[in-house]
């Protein structure tokens, strides 16, 4: 089974903390990433519409217009707010898909009835509210328009799955890198593989901050961004 | 031409069972005459004596007169004439205002016995264009290709892309009718262009696979034409031989690959029709101001759209694989469960990516006009042609159906397809029966590649596997074979998306995902509300959708354009206003729900006829008692349900 369905029973900090800072392109790097899954710092027991609007602080209209295929544990969800993640939870993202089955899987589509015995339905049981673990997925186009947001707060991967990513990076994937850090302290890019090879952890958190937007403004100073610990 | 139609230039509405309210306009005082009355009743049956019946049989006679080229007739080749094929050209006559795949059902349903063998001389081979092609209108440019089904027995619209539709339309045909069946085994090319039509034998065009022919035509004609072919699978008469129409770049790239009309048209002789529309202007609508205006909203609708104007233009319609998977119900090992581990792998986002790196294109239109260009090319990883972006059909049947994660792998499956002349939804799904049988491993990609290319040649197991999944199934004794009515199961597991399995079960097509696959934003509303989170909405929805979807198919309209009518208002509006600046009717939504039934029932007449039944009308009992991970669901939809979906 992929390490990234494992429920995790506890949350756990422990983990080596990368961060990079680097040109926006170095983010498609992460869309395998983000299509297999990773792991997300959250508040669990909370809904959907709370992770979106609160904890990830995103435009509500983004939210409305954007992100039009939401599942949860892999129901369809059509409501967000009654749609509550557990710890270990599977959410995953898409925008508006193409025919029938892409209007059949919609959040709150007309067609939803097709779907019926895959619908998420209201949790029966109320979850407690504590810091915990998820795993994200993102398709589509919001690979781009909220890769960006979780990178920022940190994706937490395992450590065979970080050392691919760097592993695999060509000439430019590292020339588009500004700084990086490692727990804190600077690091060249030729010392990164080691040290996530050689670190006692099994699983790395990346944050990535891109210095300059796609459309060559300033990112840094988004000031809805929420920073969790 | 009848004087009717010529003598004022105004359109009319023959009503055959007027219980409506008139909703048409521009009815005017011309009577139709006798002949066009009796004509039509041939067709759509007396309707005058039926008490059940409650639907006004209105056929549009359109006006065809137009500033430019008119799209009045019809050519008809008899390839079994004597002496030799006779070429006819004659009025449409009683199919006027019939397009696409109205125009393929109405000419299978009037004129082919519906008991007769698919392969013999009965059989007809019907290629249209819709309504709209050959002009302007963007998203115009699809195809009909209508026979009776050597796969499923029953009848057969099967629709394609590609530049073909537009040429033949400029060239002012309504559609090519391939009839009878030549004597002795001669293999013919058609040539058609503004003069004329010429027929030859052409035995050095024998075996070619489809890419080798289109460069022998290229070599003759120049490359200002436009080709419809079959490669060695149609010659072989095969079961899940496709008809492959070229693209932009005369590529062979586009099939009309359900149902098996590759056979037919191998069964006539036909290897290739050239098409050269050179010297022809575009059709010319009848309110070229109002056209234009309305062509504009419809293409401003399209791309602000997030569907049809970011994600299919970013990732093709192979962007559904990993929401599907995410569903559970992305067909996996021959439809045992309903997730594939490597799905990432062969995702619409990672074939992207690749296609980029590479050198290929990402987005890419299959016909001139399209504004959604969900098409790509693929290239191999020395950054050659390999094939073009293969469909989420094509990657999901020899993807996760047979077990194979590898992009490239798929990519050459699919060359191969359009290569030899083969549908990728029946192949893949055959190689899957075959791995369930123990003939190969699942995952066994360059396993996979060597039963195509037997298939391509006819070896005795190429020509099981080339009959398609049902036989298959019965020659190697599997339970587990995903077909209905013999056609192979289309990407999505009924299991979990129930509301695709009333359609694959009840569309007269066979197992068919784009059946049901189009709306419009009122589709709802007629007939009754229905509320979605009924369980009984799924029978009412497939309905409706089913008839949306054979009017979309009769304009030659792309069925990509679905999501963005249903969404904005504006946006379908303009498409009524682009079909009636056109014809100078007033189209409504009551008016082409009507048309789409017409159409609908048509084909389920003509089924019942070549003897299918509602037992037909249901999925394999399997679907019924295994439960596919991880909902571990069935199909639970009753049979009386299904048996209403066409109850009107």
């Amino acid at each position: 089974m992929d390490k990234m369905s494992e429920k995790i029973t506890k949350a756990d900090h422990s983990y080596l903390r990368i961060k990079i800072s680097s040109q926006p392109a170095v983010f498609t790097r992460f869309y395998a990433i983000f299509q297999s899954g990773f792991q997300f710092h959250c508040q669990v027991g909370k809904s959907v519409e709370d992770l979106l609007l609160r904890q990830l602080a995103l435009n509500p209209k983004l939210i409305e217009e954007k992100v039009n295929t939401i599942f949860l544990d892999g129901k369809c969800v059509d409501d967000i707010s009654s749609a509550v993640m557990s710890e270990g939870s599977v959410v995953a993202f898409s925008s508006a898909l193409p025919g029938l089955a892409g209007a059949t899987l919609r959040r709150g589509g007309a067609y939803a009835c097709l779907r019926d015995s895959i619908t998420h339905r209201k949790n029966a049981r109320n979850e407690s509210q504590r810091e915990g673990f998820i795993t994200v997925k993102l398709f589509n186009l919001l690979m781009e328009e909220l890769g960006r947001v979780f990178l920022e707060k940190g994706i937490v991967l395992n450590r065979s799955a970080a050392v691919d990513l760097f592993k695999t990076g060509d000439g430019g994937f590292w020339r588009h890198m500004d700084v990086i850090e490692v727990d804190g302290m600077p690091l060249s890019s030729e010392k990164l593989l080691k040290e996530i090879q050689s670190a006692d952890y099994s699983r790395i958190m990346v944050r990535a901050v891109a210095n300059s937007c796609p459309d060559g403004t300033n990112c840094h100073n988004d000031s809805s961004a929420i920073i969790l610990d | 031409m009848d004087p009717a139609l010529t003598s004022n230039g105004k359109p009319f509405i023959i009503k055959l069972n007027p219980k409506k309210s008139n909703s048409h306009k521009n009815l005017i005082s011309i009577k139709p005459s006798p002949d066009q009355v009796q004509f039509k009743r041939s067709i759509l049956g007396n309707r005058q004596s039926s008490k059940v019946d409650r639907a006004v049989y209105a056929v549009f006679i359109i006006n065809n007169h137009h500033g430019g080229i008119a799209m009045d007739k019809l050519l008809r080749i008899d390839m079994g004439g004597e002496g030799g094929p006779k070429v006819a050209v004659e009025p449409v006559d009683g199919y006027a205002g019939f397009g696409g795949r109205a125009l393929t059902s109405a000419v299978i349903s009037k004129e082919v016995p519906p008991a007769c063998h698919p392969l013999s001389k009965f059989n007809k081979l019907v290629i249209a264009p819709g309504l709209l092609s050959g002009s302007v209108a963007a998203m115009s440019g699809r195809i009909s290709v209508g026979c009776k089904s050597p796969l499923t027995g029953g009848i057969k619209e099967s629709n394609s892309g590609g530049q073909p539709s537009q040429v033949l339309a400029r060239l002012g045909y309504a559609a090519i009718i391939l009839e009878g069946k030549p004597d002795g085994k001669d293999l013919y090319s058609i040539f058609i262009d503004k003069t004329g039509v010429k027929v030859a034998a052409d035995n050095s065009l024998r075996m070619l696979g489809n890419y080798d022919l289109i460069e022998k035509m290229k070599e003759k004609y120049g490359d200002k034409i436009a080709c419809i072919s079959i490669g060695p699978a149609g010659e072989m008469l095969l079961g899940a031989a496709s008809v492959a129409f070229t693209d932009m770049e005369l590529r062979p790239a586009r099939h009309a690959g359900r149902g098996g009309p590759g056979a037919v048209m191998g069964s006539k002789g036909v290897k290739v029709i050239v098409l050269d529309d050179s010297g022809l202007p575009m059709r010319e609508p009848r309110d070229p101001a109002k056209y234009k205006e309305a062509n504009k909203t419809f293409v401003e609708g399209l791309r602000k759209h997030g569907v049809t104007g970011q994600a299919l233009p970013a990732y093709g319609t192979n962007v559904l694989a990993n929401i599907l998977n995410e569903a559970g119900a992305y067909p996996t090992y021959n439809f045992k469960q309903g997730t594939f581990t490597g799905v990432s792998k062969i995702s619409g986002e990672t074939e992207a990516a690749l296609e980029t790196e590479r050198g290929g294109m990402a987005t890419h239109g299959c016909h001139r006009g399209c504004v959604i260009r969900c098409s790509g090319v693929y290239n191999d990883k020395d950054g050659h042609y390999l094939s073009k972006q293969p469909e989420y059909e094509t990657v999901w049947a020899h993807g996760a159906d047979c077990g194979i994660d590898n992009m490239d792998k798929i990519a050459m499956l699919d060359f191969l397809d359009d290569n030899y002349g083969l549908d990728t939804i029946e192949m893949g799904v055959a190689i899957g029966v075959a791995m369930e049988a123990g003939l190969l491993k699942f995952g066994d990609a360059d396993g996979a590649i060597d039963l195509i290319h037997q298939v391509g040649k006819g070896t005795p197991l190429g020509r099981i596997i080339g009959s398609g999944a049902a036989v298959t199934g019965k020659v190697f004794g599997v339970e587990r074979v995903p077909v209905v009515k013999g056609q192979a199961m289309p990407a999505y597991d009924p299991r979990g998306v129930k509301g695709l399995g009333v359609t694959y079960a009840t569309s007269p097509m066979g197992a068919d995902h784009t059946a049901g696959y189009a709306t419009t934003a009122n589709i709802l509303k007629v007939g009754g509300y229905v509320d979605p989170l009924k369980p009984l909405g799924q029978v009412e929805l497939s309905r409706n959708l089913q008839v949306a979807t054979a009017a979309i198919d009769s304009t030659g309209m792309c069925l990509f354009i679905a999501f963005a009518i249903l969404d904005q208002p504006e946006t379908f509006q303009a498409l009524l206003d682009l079909l009636n600046a056109f014809t100078g009717l007033s189209f409504t939504a009551d008016d082409v729900t009507e048309y789409g039934k017409m159409v609908l029932k048509m084909e389920r007449d003509f089924n019942i006829k070549a003897g299918f039944t509602k037992e037909h009308d249901r999925l394999p009992g399997f679907f019924k008692t295994e439960q596919v991970p991880p909902h571990n669901v069935v199909f639970d939809v009753k049979d009386e349900e299904l048996d209403q979906v066409f109850n009107w």
